[in-house]
């Protein structure tokens, strides 16, 4: 071998001497931090992580650039990425990043959709008033409108202690069957909302169908109450969770919508870019839609079956509106409106 | 270009360059369609097996809270096994998503993770989004069709069924017709799922000359019979433990370079190696890249 060749062979050797420590203390780290979270590491570890990043990119543009050494510039290549995506793709700070969402990015991105969520209220309440409407003129219309599992054995057939009973949880069925009910309801809901954001992207066309015929079957459940003169009692039932779980739906077939809205007017974007917006924005409402129903389905499962006092569940179910509308559409400062 | 200067990704169609802000250029490799569906079906092998698990365990504790007289045990382990499903099928890829991982635990086993298409940041809100459309594009006909057949529903099955099956071909066979291999939930949340290869830490090949190196001295004309490609292939085999194949790389190179018989393979692969890699990297300290044995550098 000629000493030219020796020298280079010895360069190689110093660089992979001088960086190898790097290269293994930031692999160390990151699978640590991985394998459990931030936490797991020290400040000082945490401070170094970055450090050791860049020591790292700097090992693999050297490299690239004067070694064949594929196996190295492989290592390299997968560990700086690797890196990467830990040093700028963690949420660091989940604490301040929680505050953050529920101070600003919830309710502005709600306030930012106020016209999307006046559109999916609106399409709810033509589906509640299509619904009893129907049912008034003809109540076999009932029986096509209403999901069996949903109705609960209700019907216009019913007698009024049937529907009382299932209102105020006396007697015949007992506590636990209705708080199985209240899981089903809860879950179904659940899947309501989530359907009526996924649905949305098709133009919005499914989410405002399936808001539309959610609501018939909601009205079509209420007129059965109203005509036998339980109308007050069944929306007291439905109020004391309804104003969350039913705000819950409307902001998600208002995401739905938005994202609907954006593939079919993508504006300045292309359409693939304002579907990732819309998609990105929409998502900031559904986490927040996701605790609401969890919320609802706590009042659905518990204030409901403690509380049978029809004035109280008007007030909670009004108190808990008005603090959602406070906290959405509250003026703030330096909130820009329109 | 791109695909010699990353080396481990084999096929560039599926190579994204992601620029890092201290302007070093990374290579991604979008996951396949056939890694995604596997870690899929992982994942649900695993919710299954965690809600059999649930059902036992629910159903026995169900079983004694009716022995202790309270008569509505049933209920109540029907109602937690809801909740448990419902967990599951809902939020399984989400909450993993959101670790630091990116990835289920499906997605770790076929080295797979989900990331911002931008390189940014990949927000609780974008997984939130790929992940909730997951119920439009494949679970809402499947628990239609379920509910139809639990209904007994006789008259219209068949077109349920048929469109059913239509809807999940059209958004699982979705990612084919994108050179990005996204799903409807990939494009709305702007992420897609990138390979994240593992190599270990390697020697050095050069360190591990042989005992008897000085034997082997090349001309210039030999050393540069090959260039970077071939070289870089030879360490694979170099790196491996096939001998057969190393005889095969031997005799081809030696027939080659007009080098007599060798008795042992691999000493002359290795000092051929070593010379050839010396001879390439002298020239890449002057700006020289001899990319492979065609080019004429």
């Amino acid at each position: 071998m000629s000493g030219s060749a020796d020298l280079i062979a010895a360069g190689q050797r110093n660089f992979r001497r001088e960086h190898e420590t790097d290269w293994q203390e930031l692999e160390g780290l990151l699978t640590r931090a991985e394998s459990k979270s931030a936490r797991a590491l020290s400040t000082d570890e945490l401070m170094r992580l970055p450090v050791l990043y860049r020591a790292t990119l700097s090992s693999l543009s050297i490299a690239r650039e004067t070694s064949l050494d594929k196996a190295l510039i492989n290592y390299l290549e997968a560990l700086s990425t690797r890196a990467y995506f830990y040093v700028y793709g963690v949420r660091t700070n989940v604490r301040e990043g929680i505050v953050r969402y529920f101070a600003h990015d919830w309710p502005d991105m709600v306030r930012s959709m106020w016209k999307e969520t006046i559109a999916a209220f609106f399409f709810l309440a033509a589906g509640i008033a299509t619904g009893m409407l129907l049912v008034r003129s003809d109540p076999s219309w009932y029986g096509s409108i209403m999901d069996e599992g949903l109705a609960q054995g209700r019907g216009p057939q019913s007698t009024v202690k049937e529907l009382r009973d299932i209102i105020y949880g006396e007697s015949g069925t007992n506590g636990t069957g209705l708080t199985f009910f209240a899981t089903y309801l809860f879950i179904n809901n659940t899947q309501v909302s989530f359907l009526c954001f996924a649905l949305g992207f098709a133009f919005g066309v499914p989410a405002a169908f399936l808001l539309v015929q959610n609501g018939v079957m909601a009205g079509a459940l209420l007129e059965v109450y109203f005509a036998k003169g339980l109308g007050w009692n069944m929306v007291g039932w439905l109020t004391i969770h309804g104003t969350t779980e039913l705000f819950a739906i409307v902001l998600a077939g208002a995401a739905g919508i938005k994202i609907g809205l954006a593939c079919a007017f993508p504006g300045d974007f292309g359409r693939i870019a304002a579907a990732a917006k819309a998609g990105r924005e929409a998502g900031v409402v559904m986490i927040g839609v996701i605790i609401m129903l969890l919320f609802a389905g706590l009042l659905e499962g518990f204030a409901r079956q403690l509380i049978t006092n029809d004035i109280a569940r008007y007030a909670i179910g009004l108190l808990m509106l008005v603090l959602w509308l406070f906290y959405f559409y509250r003026p703030r400062k330096g909130s820009v409106h329109g | 270009m791109v695909s010699a200067a990353f080396g481990h990704i084999q096929n560039s169609k599926f190579l994204r360059g992601l620029e890092t802000p201290e302007g070093v250029k990374l290579a991604l490799e979008i996951g396949s369609y056939g890694s995604r569906v596997a870690a899929f079906l992982l994942d649900w092998i695993i919710i299954v097996l965690i809600m059999i698990v649930a059902v036992f365990v629910i159903g026995l504790g169900g079983g004694s809270l009716e022995g202790e007289g309270k008569g509505d045990g049933g209920t109540v382990a029907g109602m937690l096994l809801m909740i448990t499903f419902y967990v599951l099928s809902n939020f399984w890829f989400t909450l993993f998503e959101l670790g630091p991982k990116g990835a289920t635990p499906g997605k770790r086993i076929l080295r797979l993770r989900v990331v911002a298409r931008d390189g940014s940041r990949l927000s609780a809100s974008s997984i939130v989004t790929r992940n909730l459309m997951r119920s439009m594009e494949g679970l809402l006909p499947i628990f239609y069709v379920i509910a139809q057949a639990a209904q007994g529903a006789a008259n219209d099955n068949g077109l349920a069924a048929l469109l059913s099956g239509g809807w999940i071909l059209f958004f699982s066979l979705f990612p084919l017709f994108n050179r990005d291999r996204m799903r409807v939930g990939d494009l709305l949340a702007g992420t897609w799922v990138i390979r994240t290869p593992k190599y270990a830490a390697s020697h050095d090949l050069t360190d591990r000359a042989p005992a008897d190196a000085d034997r082997f001295v090349f001309t210039d004309e030999q050393m540069s019979a090959y260039g970077a490609y071939e070289l870089q292939t030879l360490e694979g085999v170099l790196r491996g433990s096939d001998n057969a194949a190393a005889t095969i790389v031997a005799e081809t190179i030696r027939n080659k370079i007009g080098w007599p018989y060798e008795y042992d393979d691999r000493a002359f692969l290795t000092a051929y190696y070593n010379a050839v890699r010396a001879r390439l990297e002298r020239g890449m300290l002057f700006g020289k890249r001899k990319k492979d044995k065609f080019d004429r550098v």
